[in-house]
């Protein structure tokens, strides 16, 4: 769930934020926070991409930063969403504040480096119920992740299993054909895997374009033999 | 693989020698090792929104697990859908409920926790596992672990319930080894069967021939071994 981005006043209105996030010159800027709570996955990333567009979009000037101290579990979709926009904003976008469950997903994936450093939450409510409801956040999204993780590494074997059956080839060809397609479409390996899986098995085409697109690349790739796609 | 698996599965072969009523045994042994209510096994369709009933422990759980599917929201619905748990450990908190008419349901049927965990191999959708509980509040890490290791246990039982349709197939864990992925997706197209049929071909071949399957689908992979429906 994703929340309005609340309008604060200008930058110097804040508390003084640590870190480059200010504009060199000092002048007061618009800083529109983005709060997203609760569960992050491919249902949210619509709404998510729309506020982040709306909030890059009021000031030229203007910084954007996002609130994920609430979120108890992010896919790579959200997360991806939140990288590019990072690379679009550079300095005029940063993420504000980390739960653990989307910290060990940003490190899991590597995209620290993209996002730059962003400060774990700190635990706001001291209650020991909010403690418990952390934790268990925490596990939960843990355990996700991880599930995801597994079951997305074995859709990928079964779509290279899938090529080297039509295409007549082994292993590493295969999936040097998703490698090549995925990076000349500009989709995910994994999205053109479960394309790649749910075409074979007769499904309706995937909906997002670069993944159609990427599945018409790899049915055009020269080394097709034979087979549903 | 857990070791927990394998002996989650072993007590299900010994309690039910003639291979009957293996459903409803996992089904009453995961209620009893994850301190729950109820435990309903189904099977669901990739879209989550068709499913079957395979076995309840209890009546409440019957009934809420049909309403899912009448109803299709809830948990079971979006964990079939979005491949990962759905878990729920206070339906009565919260002002907007993810599932409002289910939610309802559950209530009324004096259900105040569910966790549903979806049944995959890879992009193969086989159904979900779904934790009732009377009474609000997450599972321990300890409840949690068992309830991931009957999940897999069902996911095998699955597999093994669809094996017997195709003349049998052992009450095996899956193996989540690259080669058993990739030669699940070669049999597929050489054999022109679904991914979830091309696995049955290959655990039922490894169960006649008294293999591991990791063998099987090395020699799929070697070119030395066609299997077809």
């Amino acid at each position: 769930m994703v929340l309005d981005p609340h309008r604060h006043g200008p930058f110097d209105a804040r508390p003084p934020a640590p870190g480059p996030a200010g504009p060199p010159d000092g002048h007061s800027v618009l800083v529109s926070v983005v709060r997203l709570v609760g569960e992050q996955d491919g249902s949210t990333v619509p709404e998510l991409r729309a506020r982040l567009d709306r909030a890059c979009g009021l000031d030229p000037q203007g910084l954007v930063e996002a609130d994920l101290a609430a979120v108890t579990f992010i896919s790579c979709e959200p997360l991806r969403v939140l990288a590019q926009t990072k690379v679009r904003m550079a300095d005029r976008f940063r993420l504000t504040s980390v739960s653990r469950p989307v910290r060990r997903v940003i490190d899991l994936t590597g995209l620290d480096d993209v996002l730059g450093p962003v400060p774990e939450e700190e635990p706001e409510v001291a209650a020991a119920e909010a403690a418990a409801l952390a934790l268990l956040a925490d596990l939960e999204g843990e355990v996700r992740a991880l599930r995801e993780a597994t079951q997305g590494r074995a859709a990928v074997e079964q779509a290279k299993g899938l090529l080297m059956g039509i295409n007549g080839c082994d292993a590493q060809h295969a999936w040097s054909l998703l490698v090549r397609t995925a990076a000349g479409s500009g989709v995910r390996i994994r999205d053109l895997a479960q394309a790649v899986t749910a075409a074979a098995a007769g499904e309706p085409e995937p909906v997002a374009l670069p993944v159609r697109a990427a599945m018409r690349a790899l049915a055009g790739s020269p080394t097709r033999g034979r087979g549903p796609l | 693989m857990s070791p927990r698996v394998n002996e989650i599965l072993a007590g299900l072969a010994r309690g039910c020698p003639d291979g009957e009523g293996l459903a409803d045994r996992l089904v009453a042994d995961c209620a009893h090792a994850a301190a729950v209510t109820g435990v309903g096994l189904s099977l669901t369709t990739d879209s989550g929104s068709g499913a079957v009933v395979v076995a309840v422990s209890d009546h409440r759980a019957g009934v809420v697990e049909e309403l899912q599917f009448t109803l299709t929201e809830g948990p079971c619905v979006d964990a079939a859908r979005w491949g990962r748990p759905a878990l729920q450990p206070d339906l009565g908190s919260g002002v907007r409920p993810r599932w409002p008419s289910f939610t309802a349901g559950a209530l009324a049927a004096g259900l105040h926790a569910v966790f549903a965990f979806p049944l995959r191999v890879g992009a193969i959708q086989l159904g979900v596992l779904d934790l009732y509980r009377d009474t609000a509040g997450p599972l321990t890490g300890a409840e949690l672990a068992e309830a991931l290791c009957f999940a897999d246990a069902a996911t095998a039982l699955l597999l093994h319930l669809q094996a017997e349709v195709h003349g049998g197939g052992g009450l095996a864990a899956v193996d989540d080894r690259a080669e058993v992925h990739q030669a699940t997706g070669v049999v597929s197209v050489h054999a022109g069967v679904t991914l979830v049929d091309a696995l049955t071909l290959l655990r039922a071949r490894a169960y006649a021939d008294g293999t591991p399957i990791g063998e099987v689908a090395s020699a799929v992979l070697a070119g030395e071994l066609q299997l077809s429906d």
